[in-house]
């Protein structure tokens, strides 16, 4: 099985609805929306919920209220303001505790206690293209990296189970935690960039995290026609660093439109939807073989 | 929508410079979102 990620430097250039229509042309391919910090990959395919699983991400601590000798131990060393008083009693502020455990360490009655809680959910779906898999954080939760993690590994599993050729991973944007989480095992990483001056800036960099998981990199130019001189440099930055151009995707507001209604592009027809199709199809040959670059 | 605005950003150019019948809107919405937080104290 191939494994390949769907990623962006940064935010806005199109890569879930690339990755959404890539889904809906690879036909029994596995996917994950692994950006669990805005997963709406689901909205885009369809998906009906078969499964949902709770996802135990972080620690909260408890007071044993019959333990609890009030000294206060726990109150003093939290940084995080989460020991309330409250009458006569010292208790924990769940949205305020960061689990760090440094009020356990402290207690001298060994009243307190460290508990996993839940931190969001991971959700299998069934959508007319086939399985999907995605994380949904809670509000305010954090370690979104091991969620990632989580999402793709029930996501191999499925991909194991059914015999599918291909599993697509729906990145995170950035470089950070989640991104290095869904890079990690990949194949083969698809980088879509736009043609502006931050993109630039940011396809470089998250082309050296794909590079350090020795992924083999592609780049699809989106809105490529908004800005064709930062289009050309966009293409040769990336050639320059090993890129292997699958194409450029016009600036359509066809796509809007698809996305106003819930359809992957490439159930409509307006020149972005051809693009993509064309970007597939060299895809499919750019896994397994050689590609060319850009311009 | 409007390409224009796309253009202007794909360029680095504040959409308030790209299409000067902006800037009034964007001073208004300013104006209003400095009004709400005072409001709050």
């Amino acid at each position: 099985m191939t494994e390949l990620v769907v990623i962006s430097g940064k935010g806005g250039t199109g890569k879930t609805t690339v990755a959404g229509s890539l889904v809906a042309l690879a036909k029994g391919a596995v996917a994950a929306d692994c950006d669990v910090d805005a997963a709406n990959l689901h909205l885009i395919l369809r998906g009906e919920p078969l499964e949902r699983v709770p996802y135990r991400g972080s620690e909260e601590a408890l007071i044993d209220q019959e333990k609890c000798v009030s000294c206060g131990a726990c109150r003093r060393v939290c940084r995080f303001d989460a020991v309330l008083v409250v009458g006569n009693r010292y208790e924990i502020d769940p949205l305020s505790c960061e689990g760090c455990g440094a009020c356990a360490h402290v207690c001298p009655a060994g009243a307190i206690r460290m508990e996993e809680r839940q931190s969001g959910w991971i959700y299998v779906s069934r959508t007319p293209y086939g399985i999907l898999v995605h994380g949904e954080l809670l509000p305010g939760e954090e370690n979104s990296g091991k969620l990632v993690t989580q999402v793709k590994m029930r996501a191999r599993m499925i991909a194991g189970k059914e015999g599918a050729a291909l599993l697509i991973v729906d990145g995170s944007p950035g470089i950070g935690c989640p991104v290095i989480a869904s890079l990690s095992g990949a194949h083969a990483a698809l980088i879509v960039a736009e043609p502006s001056r931050a993109a630039l800036h940011d396809l470089l960099r998250v082309a050296g995290v794909a590079r350090h998981f020795r992924a083999k990199l592609f780049l699809v130019l989106n809105k490529a026609d908004l800005s064709p001189k930062l289009a050309r440099e966009v293409g040769e930055a990336a050639a320059q660093e090993g890129m292997v151009c699958l194409g450029e995707i016009p600036y359509d507001e066809g796509v809007t439109w698809a996305q106003l209604r819930g359809l992957p592009v490439v159930e409509t027809h307006g020149p972005a939807a051809t693009a993509i199709r064309e970007i597939w199809e060299k895809l499919r040959k750019g896994l397994y073989g050689e590609g060319r670059g850009c311009g | 929508m409007d390409r224009r605005i796309a253009a202007a950003y794909a360029e680095g150019v504040p959409l308030v410079e790209a299409l000067p019948k902006w800037r009034e809107e964007f001073r208004a919405l300013a104006e209003r979102i400095a009004e709400a937080v005072e409001a709050r104290g």
